[in-house]
């Protein structure tokens, strides 16, 4: 125990990115300020789905069930943030992220088919309030869709391992039982805990003894006639996501439904205005999303640095933590969190946050 | 006095020359991955294990062969911070990686010239306006003419004098370039002025100096010269390499400068021919590019700045048979040659020129 005040020292003198380089020879894990977790397994859940078993360094600062984390792994030379929720109980003392395979997905796709034990991966610390209540003795409904059923199975384990009493009925869809995550776990953990119920949907095959077809409002009927009475949690794709809003605000109820949005930034097909967040000074202003950046960021009453204004330069060089531009002279899109974007060279494309 | 080895081109084959630049340049951009980014960490990771070599061996200098051995590899390290590491990552060569430790807009590298400053003027006022009279103080650094262009005055004269000093001093001159302090002499800046646009340069480089002449001499006890002396050797190494290696890219026989009325109104393909007639490469094997960061190809560096360096070596045939359908010039050869040719101009042009008032080549 040395080491930690031994490292304060040195970090005082050293810059921070030289000194993680000497002491990763030792400790492959060791950053001043951010996590770093090694993937310690691989286990797979389905044909699409696997979960990374983690072991994060010291500054890595727990979490709360139901919450997620944002997982920045280098693909191709290119540092891509997803984000995931966490999958295991918060008691564990090893973090899982469950993840399913999205179609031509780069950052997924990378982690089903390159990622071996012993990588090193960068997360955020947890994020999001999509937790369970203090108070165990509110009723709960939980409706999951194929690999929204992770910031579940992160609560129902978290009961489990705690021992925790709770009256939870869950209500989870998948297109057919050999995709549907954590089969074992949702036979098992009912026995254990005498409060919670399950229900599992085929929304492409029918079995006995399960739902058939999407989520409708027959399906809460029954599965949980009292649904009024529940706070209900939904994590699915964004049509299962939309129904159970319809539903909940239909019966009057919406502010009794907690939801959890997986959303990529999406390139926007047209052109119009569009938000821009400016971390550094606070500013929101829309543009028009049709010249580049830059100028549209002065007719908006921005001044931000610049040069040739020809994309030369990279004076205007700004990072883009969120949203999507795109390159005026290659029209290649750019959407990935956290990566320098030249404002002369680009166009808006979607609402942006950017480090201004 | 021919000012041009190249042929002039209408504004259809500027565009149609522009186009085919812009077409390499975007296959290489596309074929960016893995291989660079392990390629710029390694050469980070061997400036810092040089870094790290070469003063654990000066700590042992009062043995030759470990001083000669530590000084050696302690200039190595400062040339791969400065050149193909320093250089390269604040061009923004490697922002599409997203990796905050290779940031462009926040990489600082171990030499006078802080990384704000240098941003500004090296990749503004050197690169978009490359061999620009009046626009690139990179052309003598406000120190020397090589030009005939450039107007003459008695202080020319002991040029080959200033170019020596500015050599062995090479990292302060680059520091110091930002404040201009040329410009106290023709009265557009007061002295205080410079004061103000130095200080950062001047507190960076001081911080330096200590660490180099004060901290590890000191830490080395009773060893201190034999460290002190290495330090200084392995700086003056690096200075002399910089600044050959930088004179090259510029100033050799070939190449030209342009009136300020040859930027305006520029196309792409325009500005493309610039940046090739403005600058030299020079011949050599794969370690050479390496400890020249790469600006051996210097020609491929000023059309694609933002690619990584390591591509250049890949990217230079296919840019040299562009460059010859279009009937232009491709300035290359050995180090020797082209140095001796940038000797050659800062003695000549330290004399007035006659002949006429030459007039500056239209791209």
């Amino acid at each position: 125990m040395v080491a930690a005040p031994l490292a304060a020292c040195l970090a005082r003198i050293v810059p921070a990115d030289t000194l993680e380089f000497w002491v990763r020879h030792v400790d492959p894990l060791f950053a001043i300020d951010r996590v770093l977790a090694r993937v310690e397994a691989v286990q797979p859940e389905t044909e699409r789905v696997r979960t990374l078993v983690l072991q994060p360094n010291r500054q890595w600062r727990g979490f709360r069930a139901g919450q997620h984390v944002a997982l920045t792994a280098e693909v191709g030379g290119r540092r891509l943030t997803r984000t995931f929720s966490l999958s295991g109980a918060d008691t564990d003392r090893m973090l899982s992220v469950t993840v399913g395979r999205r179609p031509g997905g780069r950052v997924t796709g990378w982690l089903h088919e390159r990622l071996r034990p012993g990588t090193v991966i960068e997360l955020s610390q947890a994020q999001g309030d999509f937790t369970l209540p203090e108070d165990t003795a509110v009723p709960l409904l939980f409706i999951a869709g194929g690999t929204g059923i992770t910031p579940f199975l992160a609560m129902l384990r978290t009961m489990a391992a705690r021992r925790e009493r709770r009256d939870v009925v869950l209500l989870c869809y998948a297109p057919r039982a050999e995709e549907l995550i954590a089969r074992h776990d949702l036979t098992a953990l009912p026995r254990v805990q005498p409060g919670l119920r399950v229900h599992v949907g085929y929304t492409r095959e029918t079995r006995a003894g399960a739902l058939a077809g999407r989520f409708g409002t027959a399906h809460v009927a029954a599965a949980a006639p009292d649904f009024r009475d529940r706070l209900t949690f939904v994590c699915g794709p964004p049509p299962l996501m939309e129904a159970v809003e319809r539903a909940w605000t239909d019966a009057g109820i919406a502010a009794r439904l907690r939801r959890e949005w997986f959303a990529l930034p999406r390139l926007r097909s047209g052109r119009g205005p569009v938000r821009v967040t400016c971390t550094a000074s606070g500013r929101i202003v829309t543009v028009p999303g049709e010249r580049s950046l830059l100028e549209e960021l002065e007719a908006a009453g921005l001044r931000p640095r610049h040069g040739c204004r020809a994309g030369i330069c990279r004076q205007c060089t700004c990072v883009k933590v969120a949203g999507a531009v795109e390159e005026l002279r290659t029209r290649r899109p750019a959407d990935e969190a956290g990566e320098p974007i030249q404002l002369c060279a680009v166009r808006a494309a979607g609402d942006l946050t950017l480090a201004l | 006095m021919p000012t041009t080895r190249s042929t002039p081109l209408s504004p259809a084959d500027l565009d149609a020359f522009g186009r085919e630049l812009d077409a390499l340049r975007d296959e290489v951009l596309a074929a960016l991955g893995e291989a660079d980014a392990r390629y710029i960490r390694r050469v980070h990771a061997a400036v810092r294990y040089t870094e790290a070599g070469g003063r654990g061996l000066l700590f042992l200098g009062i043995l030759p062969p470990a001083w000669l051995a530590g000084t050696a590899l302690l200039a190595l390290s400062k040339i791969l911070d400065n050149m193909e590491l320093g250089h390269n990552v604040m061009h923004g060569q490697y922002d599409w990686m997203n990796d905050p430790a290779l940031h462009s807009q926040t990489f600082e590298w171990e030499t006078v010239a802080p990384g704000d400053a240098w941003r500004h003027s090296h990749n503004l006022g050197h690169h978009v306006w490359t061999n620009v009279l009046g626009r690139d103080r990179d052309l003598g650094y406000g120190l020397l003419r090589l030009f005939p262009e450039q107007p003459w005055s008695v202080w020319n004269l002991p040029q080959p004098l200033y170019a020596l000093v500015l050599a062995l001093l090479f990292d302060w001159g680059v520091g110091l370039h930002d404040a201009e302090l040329d410009r106290v002499l023709d009265g557009t800046r007061t002295p205080a002025d410079i004061a103000r646009a130095a200080a950062p340069a001047v507190r960076k480089g001081t911080r330096l100096l200590i660490k180099e002449f004060v901290v590890f001499p000191l830490l080395a006890g009773p060893l201190a010269p034999w460290v002190f002396a290495g330090n200084l050797v392995a700086t003056l190494i690096r200075n002399l390499w910089t600044f050959g290696i930088i004179f090259c890219g510029h100033f050799t026989a070939d190449v030209e400068v342009f009136p300020e009325s040859a930027a305006e109104s520029e196309t792409r393909g325009h500005w493309y021919l610039r940046q090739l007639r403005g600058s030299s490469n020079l011949d050599g094997g794969p370690l050479f590019h390496l400890f020249s960061g790469n600006l051996s190809h210097q020609i491929e560096h000023h059309l694609f700045p933002d690619i990584p360096a390591r591509r250049y070596a890949e990217m230079a045939p296919r840019v040299r048979e562009i460059a010859a359908r279009y009937g232009q010039h491709y300035n290359t050869g050995s180090f020797l040659g082209q140095f001796l040719s940038v000797v050659r101009r800062i003695v000549v042009h330290s004399l007035p020129s006659f002949g006429g008032s030459p007039i500056p080549a239209e791209a």
